[in-house]
């Protein structure tokens, strides 16, 4: 029973982030109905943004997360209005799937390439934790400071989201553009920069859940990998709907949890490079 | 000019045993595989236009089926690379059947999940393909001879190129092939044809999973030793990235891709660590600037 | 005369709309029969359910007296119905040739020349046999709308659906559509069903005429008589002017 619950709780809290990775690539898919095969990579990248602010340039942590959020916001940016626009305008009919995805695979390497040229990246590393302190036990069940501040955080990162999208006039006409392009630009609204938005809004969102969960992993510049669990995730939530992709990711968590916490198997290389960082 | 150009081909394919170092004989033997898997996948990209990610794994069958026949039962080729290529054919077949249910995002995902899977088992089943240990293949059995080095290989994989490669071109030209071309262009053009669009998408599946394990069953004719890790999407972007920046849907393009991209890593030996960016950059560059690829350019300067 | 296409209280949904309600239609053979009514009629649908791109939750349709709502879309062209398309619909990369020769896709195969020859002829025959070679979609809109119809004649239909084929064209490329339709009924005896908003193409060569509204058929007769049914000008409201014309 304890052990049961005491996964359930791991579970939430693993899922919470990729239910955060999930919702960049629903945003991306929506807004421009590209697969972000990049999505990892933008938040390995930030990761290591924070990392060179810490410890190159010895800012606060506070800065240095803003600087990685920052930073990815611009990749997500600048790849949609350079690369994607463009392709959209010079490649027609069903191939425009496959440039464009092409694309995300090529930005996904040229983010691995970029950081394996810094010598931090030579070294395992891991961001420091910013929830400090004893860890709170509720019955059987003990919650790492981390933990908690890895649900509070992605809980308002979603909430903030939802806001957003919901009442701000900009999220409306960012959801307007997704639902249906033709309509949004009948009623004026600017398709190509409400595009751009959204893939600046949907890298901020994978590099705040590489910042919640690069202190429970070591970081490399393959640990972009974790993507495809989101991957999982956001198919397992209908890959369109917010709330479904959030389910998806948490239901994602609990059952990994579950599994790795009754059978503890031999672990195999592979499952070790993409999925087992938290138990 | 195009009889020049098959000249020239036909002059290279012929020097590279004669005049080539080792090396080179062995790098030709990779392009050539990598050829054959090319156009296999550009069959599924180019021709029938549906973005899948399975490839790779059809490829490993045909490795390990071909290896492991080899190595138990010291078959003569080319039977074990026939028997690779029928199980690569028939799992193709039967991941195509759900899995063209669904639309186009949904394609690319189950697919590529498809691959990850198929590479965890090569990983795992220890007891069949030595998990990540890798596997160790037995030189390839010709009748009575043993294949043992690069350019024992070399003609026989020519020849299996050059099949590949007729078999294409007949497709290209036959009435499947225009097929998959309208399902390609205009799903409803083509049902209204009386097209069965989902068949003509589950053949090419099949077809393009024949090509990849045929390339599979080509390998282990001058390698000997696979690992499970280079069965991954690393892998299946290489041969991506040739298909695209060849240009979809043409094979003299998609062959030029292999060439270009198959030589670029060679020329950036001395840059390992720039490899993943060059890679990167080419590929995005290539979609932004050459949409139809190297076959696009080749078409815009002759006319 | 005998029926080539019968439709029995077929009615289409989508979500909650009722865009099909319980169509009654009785097509006879060797006839150009149109379908028409306001925007959002439901002329669209009904034509779609036809060449079975969307199937009816109620209702049957039978072909030469065969229910074909059995079949897949893709079965309608080798049973003999063919149809062209009101948006532009081609293989746009393809040759124009290609696009043709895709058409000729239900039809078995005599050979590669033989079928080739085949579609040239019908490139001749529609005036775009010297643009063969070129990709479809370099075509002029009003060329483009005339390879589809010649890709959807390629299959020898005894059936022929077409969904607003004089939209966008010139007058003058209406005139040519208005004799090839009616040189298709009279002389390959080409059972014809037209959705088409062009009244003056639907006076001149219809023998007869269903009007929809909301889904509804409204009224059924000859040109004269839908001429004067003060049913149909209301529905028309503004437009019957149109109708008079």
């Amino acid at each position: 029973m304890g052990l049961l619950a005491q996964a359930l709780a791991s579970g939430v809290v693993t899922g919470a982030i990729y239910a955060l990775i999930a919702l960049s690539l629903v945003i991306v898919y929506k807004s421009t109905d590209v697969i972000n095969f990049a999505g990892g990579d933008v938040l390995m990248a930030s990761c290591y943004v924070a990392l060179l602010a810490l410890i190159s340039a010895g800012l606060p942590y506070w800065a240095s997360a803003l600087a990685a959020v920052g930073a990815a916001a611009v990749i997500g940016a600048g790849f949609d209005r350079l690369v994607l626009e463009r392709i959209g305008r010079s490649v027609r009919g069903q191939d425009v799937l496959v440039a464009m995805v092409t694309a995300t695979i090529g930005l996904s390497y040229v983010l691995k390439g970029a950081v394996r040229l810094l010598s931090v990246s030579s070294e395992v590393r891991s961001l420091p934790s910013q929830f400090l302190g004893p860890p709170i036990i509720l019955g059987s069940v003990i919650l790492l400071r981390q933990d908690i501040g890895i649900l509070a955080t992605a809980a308002i990162t979603g909430a903030a989201l939802f806001a957003f999208y919901r009442f701000t006039r900009l999220g409306r006409g960012m959801r307007a553009v997704a639902e249906d392009p033709r309509a949004a630009a009948l009623i004026g609204i600017p398709i190509v920069r409400m595009r751009m938005l959204s893939w600046a809004v949907a890298c901020a969102v994978a590099a705040v859940a590489g910042l919640l969960v690069a202190p429970k992993i070591l970081m490399t510049p393959d640990m972009g990998i974790i993507v495809i669990l989101a991957f999982a995730a956001a198919v397992i939530g209908g890959f369109t709907n917010f709330p479904g992709v959030v389910i998806g990711g948490l239901l994602l968590g609990i059952i990994e949890n579950l599994v790795a916490c009754t059978s503890r198997r031999k672990r195999s290389r592979w499952r070790r490079s993409s999925s087992s960082w938290w138990c | 000019m195009r009889r020049t150009a098959l000249a020239v081909v036909a002059a290279a394919v012929v020097a590279v045993p004669l005049l080539s170092t080792d090396y080179g004989v062995y790098l030709a033997n990779t392009l050539l595989v990598s050829g054959v898997l090319a156009i296999g996948l550009d069959i599924l990209l180019g021709l029938a236009g549906q973005f899948a990610f399975a490839h790779i794994a059809f490829f490993g069958i045909g490795v390990y089926a071909t290896g492991l026949l080899t190595n138990r039962f010291s078959l003569t080729f080319p039977l074990p690379l026939l028997v690779g290529a029928t199980l690569a054919t028939g799992v193709a077949l039967l991941i195509a059947i759900p899995a063209l249910r669904l639309r186009q995002v949904y394609l690319a995902l189950t697919t590529y999940a498809f691959a990850a899977v198929a590479q965890w088992v090569f990983h795992s089943w220890d007891a069949v393909t030595s998990g990540a240990n890798g596997l160790r293949m037995s030189p390839t059995v010709l009748f009575r001879w043993h294949l043992i080095d690069d350019r024992d290989a070399y003609p026989l994989l020519v020849v299996i190129g050059l099949v590949m490669v007729g078999a294409r071109a007949l497709l290209e030209n036959s009435r499947l092939g225009l097929a998959m071309k309208a399902v390609h262009e205009s799903e409803p053009v083509a049902l209204a044809s009386g097209i069965d669009a989902r068949r003509t998408k589950i053949v090419a599946f099949g077809i393009s999973g024949c090509y990849a394990g045929i390339a599979g069953g080509m390998l282990p004719l001058f390698t000997s030793y696979i690992h499970p890790d280079t069965l991954g999407l690393e892998t299946l972007v290489g041969i991506l990235t040739m298909v695209v920046v060849g240009g979809l849907g043409s094979t003299w393009g998609v062959l030029a891709g292999v060439v270009v991209m198959g030589l670029l890593p060679e020329l950036l030996r001395d840059l390992q660590v720039l490899r993943e960016l060059v890679y990167g950059a080419v590929l995005m560059l290539a979609v932004m600037f050459m949409p139809r690829g190297i076959a696009g350019l080749a078409h815009r300067s002759a006319s | 005369m005998s029926v080539a296409l019968e439709l029995q209280g077929v009615e289409v949904r989508f979500g909650g709309l009722r865009a099909v309600a319980g169509l009654d239609l009785h097509v006879r053979t060797g006839t150009i029969h149109a379908l028409i009514g306001p925007n959002g009629a439901g002329k669209s649908t009904a034509l779609n359910s036809i060449s079975r791109f969307v199937t009816p939750v109620r209702g049957d349709i039978l072909f030469e007296g065969r229910s074909i709502l059995r079949f897949g879309p893709h079965r309608m062209a080798g049973l003999g119905i063919a149809r062209a398309f009101q948006n532009l619909e081609l293989c746009g990369r393809l040759s124009v040739l290609e696009n043709v020769l895709v058409g000729l896709a239900a039809v078995p195969s005599r050979g590669r020349g033989a079928d080739r020859a085949a579609a040239m002829e019908l490139l001749d025959r529609i005036g775009l046999a010297d643009e063969a070679r070129v990709p479809a979609e370099r075509l002029p809109f009003g060329r483009q709308k005339q390879l589809d119809l010649a890709r959807a004649l390629a299959s020898r239909p005894r059936l022929l659906l077409l969904d607003e084929p004089a939209a966008g064209l010139r007058n003058r490329d209406i005139r040519a559509l208005d004799a090839m339709l009616l040189d298709l009924c009279r002389r390959d005896g080409v059972t014809i069903l037209l959705v088409e908003h062009v009244m003056s193409l639907v006076m001149s060569v219809a023998d007869r005429i269903t009007v929809l509204n909301h889904g509804e058929k409204i009224s059924e007769g000859s040109a004269a008589e839908i001429r004067t049914d003060p049913r149909v000008i209301a529905a028309y409201l503004g437009r019957a002017a149109d109708v008079a014309a």
